[in-house]
């Protein structure tokens, strides 16, 4: 079993509880009301913008000139085709691009992009990927789902959504990248459970699936900082 | 007048030397032996593999508006080092367990510690530079080629349309950045487009010879 499958196991029921959070199954049913959707899809940008900062990072620290290209493929897909699914819906929403790119972060956007960008920062390419893994693998295995299950929207917003995030040559590349994370665990001999540095690697996992739950709660509850202190 | 057009004036006779070395005179007149031009290519790759780490660490930490452009070159910077590949593979250029001279690797190491220490203004100032200096320096050859060159893909590579936007929109970029600095930063990036001149006019002495590690 490959380290991508090992911490999925390890944490069966977090990552379940990700994967199946009421955003999710409402998006999946056409019944998500629109505002959390819209208050998600900014939040999700202004993630993806710091997304991309460490991809950055991993294209940098990778140790051979085909992972660093690897990483730069990612870096681009996410700018040019992934985030242009949030422009084109603002656009259509009346939410200028300005606007978008300078909405304020919710403290969960915050809390999860601080997190990825410092475990980048201390981490190697090995901390960089399994940090990535819950938003990369997650997003490919619920937009897999969702494209399978019967009334699912068919149309609209909700169904773009899942068109994006199950299209055979994005989940592909979820694919690429789960490979190269297991290869890199099995050059670094980290596979062993019981070693310190497959503990600290199951940790930065679990936190990173805690966010993503977080993250579709975030939309769920339109999250936002308190007005007292905004 | 911008911050770039004051510092091109000010340190013309440097810049003149990091963009007209006799490496560029040689290879637009055909007469630059082969070794000399391959040990360039061998040392323009490993510089390049460097140096695309430099790019993805300041598209990292680059403000929003420069971070997608950034971003973008470090997809550039890789299809270039495919095309050194397939240069040397017909030139008979063996890149693999290739090392790095003293001033190649003084030169990449000089730019990752830009890159993790000083600050994003003194980083896009070498940035500029260096590219900048390319566009001319090719440029030139262009213009001034005797003929057929077994170079050519090199020469064309670095005179394209999109590379000269690419860096207009850097020294444009810059002197934005400039306006907003105060003299003690100014200083800061003065001195470091003077490293990086010096640093590119060794780089053309460099394939000369006379550099080693014994």
């Amino acid at each position: 079993m490959g380290l991508t499958d090992q911490l999925i196991a390890a944490h069966r029921e977090l990552w379940r509880r990700a994967a199946h959070h009421p955003f999710v199954e409402a998006l999946a049913a056409g019944t998500l009301e629109e505002e959390k959707f819209r208050h998600y899809l900014i939040q999700d940008y202004l993630f993806l913008i710091d997304y991309c900062r460490v991809l950055a990072l991993g294209s940098a620290k990778a140790d051979t000139v085909e992972r660093q290209g690897f990483f730069a493929k990612l870096t681009e897909v996410t700018l040019n085709t992934e985030m242009e699914l949030h422009r084109s819906y603002c656009e259509r929403n009346g939410i200028s691009r300005q606007e978008l790119e300078k909405a304020s972060p919710a403290p969960t956007t915050l809390g999860y992009t601080r997190f990825m960008l410092a475990t980048a920062n201390q981490g190697d390419l090995l901390d960089i990927a399994v940090c990535l893994t819950p938003c990369f693998v997650g997003y490919a295995e619920i937009g897999t789902r969702l494209a399978g299950l019967e009334g699912r929207p068919t149309s609209g917003p909700y169904h773009e959504w899942i068109e994006m995030y199950s299209d055979p040559e994005w989940v592909g590349l979820c694919g690429e990248f789960r490979q190269l994370t297991d290869r890199l665990a099995e050059e670094a001999g980290v596979t062993d459970p019981s070693l310190p540095r497959h503990q600290r690697l199951s940790a930065i996992f679990a936190e990173a699936v805690r966010w993503e739950w977080m993250f579709w709660q975030m939309g769920w509850t339109l999250e936002g900082w308190p007005e007292e202190i905004a | 007048m911008g911050f770039t057009s004051e510092l091109l004036e000010k340190h013309a006779s440097l810049w003149h030397r990091a963009t007209h070395h006799p490496f560029l005179e040689e290879t637009a007149a055909l007469t630059i032996p082969q070794p000399v031009f391959a040990q360039w290519l061998i040392q323009d790759y490993l510089f390049g593999v460097d140096y695309t780490r430099f790019l993805a660490l300041l598209s990292a930490r680059a403000p929003g508006e420069f971070m997608e452009s950034l971003g973008r070159s470090v997809g550039v910077m890789l299809d270039e080092l495919e095309l050194f590949r397939k240069m040397a593979e017909r030139a008979g250029v063996d890149l693999a367990g290739a090392k790095p001279l003293p001033t190649c690797r003084a030169y990449t190491d000089y730019l990752l510690r830009l890159a993790y220490r000083e600050s994003f203004p003194v980083c896009f100032t070498a940035l500029w530079t260096l590219e900048r200096a390319y566009h001319e320096a090719w440029s030139w050859v262009k213009e001034n080629l005797k003929g057929e060159s077994p170079w050519q893909e090199f020469i064309d590579n670095w005179t394209t349309p999109e590379f000269a936007a690419f860096v207009a929109w850097l020294g444009e970029s810059l002197d934005r950045i400039a306006a907003g600095e105060d003299p003690e930063e100014l200083a800061q990036m003065e001195e470091n487009f003077v490293l990086t001149c010096h640093y590119e006019e060794r780089f053309w002495q460099m394939s000369y010879g006379g550099e080693g590690w014994d």
